[in-house]
């Protein structure tokens, strides 16, 4: 029982994934593709996850830049690496689509290109945060990147709408009903698993900021301030 | 032509398969990494305290 107790968001978790799975494998097919258009119950689901991860980066960011509170940074850091990992993988899948259904598995159009510089400037939002060790400065420079790099998001939703695009737009309302509900699950079972995956991320990121506290606690001890701060003033040849 | 595209897909679930495979393992193998780099954090502040 206290497994289940502890660990309810999981267990949740990995069952709706069961029965989307589930559903997804035995709805009826589509007219139009056929048995192919299943692989929608996972791309879409991978890319809404993707943009949710960033919209949390974004108010996460924003949160920090008024309060300073770490734990902001925090949450920013942990859903953006969340929202690259499942932006990859919405490329992928929607790559393994096309090639059946377009004859190629890329082409130049505006919701590939969009969403694949959505990956790439969130890829150098992370790049950016490993490049910077004062956690404060760090904080402030990613907090920045994370709400201008949000404005992505919209273009790479409207993108099919923008510009002429061979992407079909969003089919969400415009499907049959048993689709409909097919997908609706499976956003709800890729919603569980970010929670699940976030709150993870977010221990991590704890433990990670305890153990650069900790190494730093332990440097200072050693050297002792006469080591690392050298003084002009004593300096044997003035 | 819309029969045509369904019809072309002779092979649809192979390409379902690799593309569930892709999602769900990639979210799998994600997960699988998180619980490593949470367990080596938890070593690493083990040896320091």
């Amino acid at each position: 029982m206290t497994i289940v107790r502890n660990r309810w968001l999981e267990i949740a978790t990995v069952a709706i994934i069961g029965v989307s799975l589930f559903r997804s494998m035995t709805v009826v097919a589509d007219v139009t593709q056929g048995d192919v258009q299943r692989i929608m119950y996972v791309h879409v689901p991978s890319a809404w996850l993707a943009f949710l991860a960033f919209m949390v980066t974004m108010v996460g960011s924003a949160a920090w830049l008024r309060t300073k509170d770490q734990r902001w940074d925090r949450l920013a850091a942990s859903s953006a690496e969340i929202g690259v990992v499942f932006t990859g993988l919405a490329i992928v899948a929607g790559m393994i689509w096309a090639k059946p259904v377009w004859g190629q598995f890329w082409t130049w159009e505006p919701r590939l290109v969009t969403t694949a510089l959505l990956f790439f400037i969130y890829l150098g939002y992370l790049a950016l945060r490993r490049a910077v060790i004062d956690p404060v400065q760090r904080a402030r420079r990613a907090a920045i990147m994370g709400i201008v790099a949000a404005v992505q998001i919209p273009i790479v939703y409207y993108s099919v709408n923008w510009w002429r695009s061979l992407h079909q737009p969003s089919s969400a309302r415009s499907i049959d009903t048993p689709l409909r509900i097919t997908l609706l699950l499976g956003v709800v079972a890729f919603t569980f698993a970010y929670a699940v995956l976030l709150r993870r991320r977010l221990e991590l990121a704890r433990l990670e900021e305890e153990l650069d506290a900790k190494r730093f606690e332990q440097s200072q001890s050693v050297a002792g301030a006469d080591i690392t701060v050298p003084s002009l003033a004593s300096h044997p040849h003035d | 032509m819309i029969d045509l595209v369904g019809a072309q897909v002779s092979n649809a679930w192979w390409y379902v398969t690799v593309a569930y495979a892709v999602i769900l393992g990639g979210m799998a193998a994600f997960a699988g990494w998180l619980g490593f780099r949470l367990r080596r954090a938890h070593r690493e502040l083990d040896q320091l305290s």
